[in-house]
Order: structure tokens, then sequence, then C-alpha cells
């Protein structure tokens, strides 16, 4: 511990470095203006005149939207460059703009905005799921799960990573965040895919892709939060994104499959010797009986509509609590700490929500929506275009931005111009009914974050894969493996695109 | 309705009609709620402190924790460098506490929510208070539970070039945008306490600058002037967390300094005085 270092005593109180030096002006300037400006917002009176000192407010009233756009979002640029938590950079630059533009007033739109969203209703689902979530992984059954849909497919050729991928959308039914399978599947499966000769692109690529199966797969959080901004309901969405789910996992299955049945050196079977017995395979089942009936009964109920999205997740915590129990992991000291990682957790997603509902109401309010969307409409691109081109600004906004930020930076300016339009099919194929586009484009804005999560050279799950992946695979090779799997979410995508029904048939089904 | 929606509805109709259910009535008086949301944390928090669950752990990692061991290549800059003074210990005391307090209200929502389900579908009695008391409680999570977070450094960042820098470059950059953190912190101060006074009668409360103390407009009208006091103090306990890393990255600015320049024999005799250094340090 060479590199801690306790402080100098009798140091001066001036700066000796001219970075120190350029710190402490800069600061103490901007920190002398923001107490002018406290005191000019609390010594204001809305019945003067006059201002009682100089002040920055409304100084940029007067600003295009064209200016505005431009300034507000290459601050969000910088800041973010800056590193600068995302919460807080949307946050103060929507506090600074509308200081600037408007007034100390205006700035009540801050609680007003804020105050709806956090007792919204739907939004109680996300801290229940990830507590189910995080107190099924202390049950110790992401293991288990692995090791037990291994021993049934261990004999077939790239049987194991057919396995981590059934295992991962499983395991997307119970977690509605990516990290958690990549990581869990990283510790367990690659090591023993490794073991067994498989080869490592096959083996990486199908735990990145089965992990991102957890934002598209119900409780994803992701739809929860798509659900809360564009109004639409959590469960016809949670029911809109199986088929695409199960469309992708079964993409990722039949490529891995054929592709070790062609050369069975990509993924060698398990010798006889250690394949499972029949009778230890069913004994392996009985473990799984709990967790799965939990999927069933969580999932069943939203879909039947028999409860909400909020009461399902209640339950499936209540669920979780009893299979913890079953486990014998329900201790006092297992539900405090599944109850701080969820506060946490939910403090990361819900503040991002804050911050950017202050800076997307406050651009939106100043005419930002227009402006986007006459730009977007202006290049006249057609309705399946247009589309086009705000997937590809998605993919492109993930390489940088977090999930949600992008859904609440994204989703409010181009929902209003999606619903617009008419998709009325191509290729001769039935389009999609106009009150049915909100939830359509939903679940493509989902598969479409799974890309960005697996797309180089910024991807999440390329790089939580990097953290548990051994150190002698380099960057390059598991950006590689990324690439036959994000060709295959693409393929997916077009799918949706095309065949419509994919997404629709299922709540149409259930809900009408 | 649906297709699934029948079967369901069907069977528990039966069941219904076989036996008899009484029908439940009970309403979760206010009092309870407020005093439930108080008591409960407190509860469990003694509960481990007397089993001695407090230290200890599950023994179990969730993925969150497996995560941040897998990223974190080195210990925090804050940890290294031995930062703080009486000023954060407390700050971030206050920032823990009150993120370990609400956590525990989860606890409380899985049992209500699963009276809900039940009453609802065995005593075919649903409650008007459940939903609206637990999405009034996790509101209230979500403010108090950002300070917390901002300890622990979870908020998200984008670390693409942050990450290049070394830890007094990371620590300057961190002193600079804190500047427009203390801009959001103030400006959502003053407004989430004026959004609190205007809910509270004022000819009651000297505070208030309200006509009414504000209840929901629901059949159980639960009062909603607590929950904008929260919001008022989620601000506040993450701007003091704020403050307590501001002078946090000012010592760790400092002391970056010292451990590049100073050789380690003034490190070393500097250790006995480290215990002198409070108040708001120099900048190097």
């Amino acid at each position: 511990m060479a590199d801690i270092a306790a402080p100098v005593r009798g140091r001066s109180f001036l700066p000796v470095t001219p970075l120190g030096w350029v710190l402490t002006i800069v600061c103490s300037v901007i920190s002398f203006i923001i107490v002018l400006e406290v005191y000019n917002t609390l010594a204001f009176n809305p019945y003067g005149a006059e201002r009682p000192l100089f002040t920055l407010a409304g100084t940029m009233s007067g600003i295009s939207i064209q200016w505005l756009s431009v300034v507000m979002f290459g601050g969000l640029l910088l800041l973010l460059a800056l590193g600068m938590p995302l919460a807080f950079v949307t946050g103060s630059l929507g506090v600074l703009f509308i200081y600037l533009v408007g007034d100390s007033n205006m700035l009540n739109i801050i609680p007003t905005r804020i105050f709806p969203l956090m007792t919204d209703y739907q939004l109680s689902a996300i801290p229940l799921f990830i507590f189910m979530a995080s107190m099924l992984e202390r049950a110790g059954l992401i293991d288990e799960m692995f090791d037990v849909v291994y021993k049934w497919l261990g004999g077939l050729h790239g049987g194991l990573a057919v396995a981590t991928v059934i295992a991962s959308t499983v395991l997307a039914a119970m977690v509605g965040v990516i990290g958690a399978a990549v990581v869990t599947m990283g510790i367990i499966a690659l090591p023993a895919m490794l073991k067994r000769m498989y080869d490592p692109k096959i083996a990486m690529g199908s735990i990145m892709a089965g992990g991102t199966l957890g934002i598209l797969i119900p409780p994803s959080i992701l739809a929860i939060i798509y659900a809360v901004v564009a109004q639409e309901s959590v469960g016809e969405l949670y029911v809109g994104a199986v088929i695409p789910g199960l469309l992708l996992s079964g993409m990722y299955i039949l490529y891995v499959g054929v592709r070790s049945a062609i050369n069975p050196k990509l993924g060698p079977a398990l010798p006889p010797g250690e394949r499972a017995t029949f009778r230890e395979k069913l004994a392996l089942l009985r473990q799984m009986v709990a967790p799965i009936a939990l999927i069933v009964i969580v999932l069943g109920v939203i879909f039947s509509g028999a409860a909400t999205a909020v009461e399902a997740a209640g339950i499936g915590s209540f669920g979780a609590l009893v299979v913890a129990a079953m486990h014998r992991r329900l201790t006092w000291a297992a539900v405090k700490e599944a109850s701080i990682g969820t506060m946490k957790a939910t403090a990361m997603v819900l503040w991002i929500m804050f911050g950017a509902t202050i800076f997307v109401g406050f651009y939106i309010l100043q005419g930002g929506q227009q402006f986007v969307s006459g730009l977007i409409l202006g290049l006249d691109l057609g309705s399946y275009g247009t589309l086009i081109l705000m997937m590809f600004i998605l993919v492109l906004l993930g390489m940088f931005l977090d999930w949600v930020g992008i859904l609440l930076l994204a989703v409010p300016i181009f929902m209003p111009i999606v619903i617009t339009l008419a998709f009325d099919g191509v290729f001769g194929l039935p389009g999609v009914p106009a009150d049915k586009v909100a939830l359509w484009f939903g679940v493509l804005y989902l598969i479409n974050m799974q890309m960005s999560f697996l797309s180089p050279p910024f991807g999440y799950a390329l790089f939580y894969l990097r953290g548990v992946a051994p150190k002698e695979i380099p960057m390059i090779e598991i950006f590689n493996a990324s690439y036959p799997f994000l060709a295959l979410q693409a393929l997916g995508l077009a799918l949706c695109v095309i065949f419509p029904q994919l997404v629709l048939w299922l709540p149409t089904l259930l809900y009408d | 309705m649906g297709l699934l929606r029948r079967p369901a509805e069907s069977l528990v109709a039966t069941t219904r009609q076989w036996c008899v259910m009484p029908e439940l009535t009970f309403v979760l008086p206010h009092w309870l709620y407020w005093g439930g949301l108080i008591l409960f944390p407190l509860f469990y928090m003694a509960v481990l402190k007397i089993t001695g669950a407090d230290k200890a752990s599950s023994g179990v990692k969730d993925t969150d924790e497996l995560v941040a061991e897998v990223m974190e290549v080195q210990a925090h800059p804050y940890e290294r460098y031995k930062v703080g003074n009486a000023v954060t210990v407390f700050l971030d005391r206050v920032s823990v506490f009150g993120g370990s307090f609400v956590a525990y209200w989860t606890v409380i929502a899985v049992v209500v929510y699963f009276y809900e389900v039940v009453a609802r579908y065995f005593f075919n009695s649903p409650t008007n208070w459940a939903h609206e008391s637990m999405f009034l409680m996790f509101g209230m999570l979500y403010l108090m539970a950002g300070a917390y977070a901002y300890f622990h450094d979870a908020h998200v960042r984008v670390d693409l070039f942050y990450s290049k820098f070394s830890d007094r470059g990371r620590a300057a950059i961190d002193i600079f945008t804190s500047m427009f953190f203390i801009m959001f912190s103030l400006a959502f101060i003053w407004t989430t306490w004026r959004f609190f006074a205007q809910s509270m009668n004022q000819e009651t409360w000297f505070w208030a600058q309200g006509w009414f103390d504000e209840v929901s407009f629901t059949e159980w009208a639960i009062a909603y002037y607590p929950v904008k006091f929260v919001l008022f103090l989620g601000a506040l306990t993450l701007a003091m967390q704020g403050v307590s890393r501001l002078i946090k990255d000012i010592q760790v600015f400092n002391r970056a300094y010292d451990a590049e320049h100073q050789g380690r024999q003034d490190t070393m005799a500097a250790e006995v005085g480290s215990r002198s250094d409070k108040g708001v340090p120099s900048n190097g």
C-alpha cells in the first residue's frame, strides 16, 4: 500500500500547482455567481420592478430552439464526458437552462414533475422485481439452474452452449437486468465450456447474447419504465415481448447447435463417462420445481390479467422468500442484504429518471419536440425510413448513454412522432393498427437496446464478460464473439418490423 | 376479456360458491401506516444488532455485488488516500442511515401486496389502501436512496475518458462538476421546500404557505405533506452527500499531489498530524 498518502502538516492555504490555481479560480467564480443568484432568488419580489442585483436569470430568454438544442445537448455531452453521474448531468443542466431561459419561478416545475413520477403506481414494480431477483440469487438458484440444464444437455454437441442460452432465458424470466446473467454465467458456464475445449467465441457469444435477454423477456425493468414514460400498460408490453424474446433465444440455440453439429470441434459433447444418468437427471429436476413454479405464477397472473404487474412482483417477492426458506437461506442478514441492494439499484434507475424528466420536460416545454419532429419528418423518409433512422439513433445513443437515460431522453421525443406515422406493412404484409403502434415500438425499442448492450466497443455485456473472462482472452476476441449474435439480433429486429404480428398477436389474443 | 381470464375467474367463482368466506373489512389506519414506516426499520435494525446479523454476511453474493467486485479493478481513491474528516463522517452517516432505514420498507411492501392479493381473490374484498400506501412509500424510498447510492458511488457515469485520468485529475474534474451539482441541489432543495410548505395550512403551521393540509383524493385520504417533506429531505440529504464528496475530492486532490511530490518520509512524518486535519482543506 505504498500509494497511500497522509496529509502534509502545515501546508499553505494557497494552491501550489497551475492546475490548483485554475481550479480554485474557476470554482470561486462559479460559487460567487451561485451565491449572487441565490440572493437574487430569495430577495426577489415579484411585485417590485427592479431586481436587487445583477442577475443571469432570463438572459437567454430569446434563444431559438435550434441554438437551445445545440447548447443543451452540447452541455450534456461535455458533462457526461467529464464523468459526472448521468442523473446529475441532466438535472443540473435542466436547472441551469430553466434559470437562464426562464426565471427562478419556473424552477418550480422540478417538484411538479418529480412528484407524479415518484408516486407512479407502475414504477413500484421495479424495486419489487429487483428484490425478488436478489432473493432468488441469494437462495443459490442460479448456480443450480445452470447445473441442471447442463447435466441434461451435456451429451449433445454444443450442449453446454445451448444450456447456457436456455439457462439465461430462464434467468431472464426472473431477473430484469443484464449484468446478472452475463456475470453469473461468465463465472459458472465459461470455465466449464473452456475446460471442455469449446470454441471461446461460441462460448462467450452465447453467454453475452443470452444475458441481454434479461431486458426483453418479462419481468424486464426497462419495459416498466417504457410503459410509464409512454403511458402504456406494463402487462401488455410484457406479453408483447414474450414471442420476440423466445424467437431470439431460439435463434441463438439454433445457431450454436447448427455450428456445433457441422463442426463438433466447436462444441464437443461430454464424454459418456461424465454424462448424467436419467435417474440423476430426474433428481436434479426436482430442485427446479419451486423456481419454475414461481416464474409460471408471476408471469401467469400478469398474462391472465388476474393481477397487475406490481401485484405480481409483490407475489413474486413473497414467493422468493419462500424459495429462500426452502433452501435454508432465509436469514435476517440475507433479507437485509437483499433490501439494501434493492434500494441501491432502485436509486440508480429512479434518479436518472428524476434528472432526465427535468431536462426533457424543459426541452419539450421550449418546443424541442416540434423541432426534432420537424427535423426528422423533414427528411421525408416515409414511415419505415423514419423508424430505421430512429433505431439507428437509439443504437448510437446506446453506445455511450445508460439505458434508462436513453429511454428518458429519446422516447418522450420520438413517441409523438411514431404514433402519427402510419405503418401499413411492407412487401404487401399486414401492417400495424394505429392503436398498437406504441406497443409495437416499445418492443422494437427493447430489442434495440439489447443490440446496444452487445455492440462493440462500449456495450455493457462485453465489459461485464471482460471482467469475468480469463485474462489470456484478448478484448478483440470478445468483440469478435459478439458479431454473429449481433447479426442474429438485427435479424430478429428486422423480423419484428416486417412481421408485426410476432409482437402483436399475443397481446391482442389476451387483452382484446 | 382474454382467453386465459375465463378459467381463472370461474375457478375463483367456484371456490367462492363452495366455501363461504368472510369479507375482510380491515382498513389500514393512518397512524398505523406512519407508525409502521417509522418503527419497522428500527425494529429490523434492532434485531440485526441483537442477533449480530448486522456484522454477518449471508455468505451468498447477488450479482450486483459480483458485478461490483468484478468491475472494480482497484479500491476507490477515497479509500486509498484515507480521506475524510469529522464533517464527512457525519454527512456520510446521515446518508447511510437514511438509505438503510428506507430499504427495509421493501419487506413491508411484500407483506402488504400479499395481503391485498389474498384479500381480493380469496375473500373477495379488495382493499382501498394497499396500492396507494405502497406507491407513496416507494416514492419516499426512491428519494431517500439517492444519497446512499451517491455515497457508494453507484450513480451511473460514462467513464470512457474519466477512467483514463490520474487520481488527481479525476478529483479535479469532480471538483469542477460539483459546481453543477450544487446548482442542481440548491434549486432542488428550494423548490421542494416550497412544494412541501404549500401542502400545509399556514394558519396552523408557521412554516406553511398553503391554505389546508393536503390529503389524497381517495377514499383512504392519506396526508400528502409527509411524502412531500420526504421529497425535500431526499434533496437535502443528497446535497449533504454532495458536500461530503466535495470535501473528500479536495483532499484526494491534495494528497495525490503530496504522494507524487513529497518523499515517503514526509508522508510518514505527517501521519502523526493527520488527525488534526479538519475543516476545509486547501487546494494543492
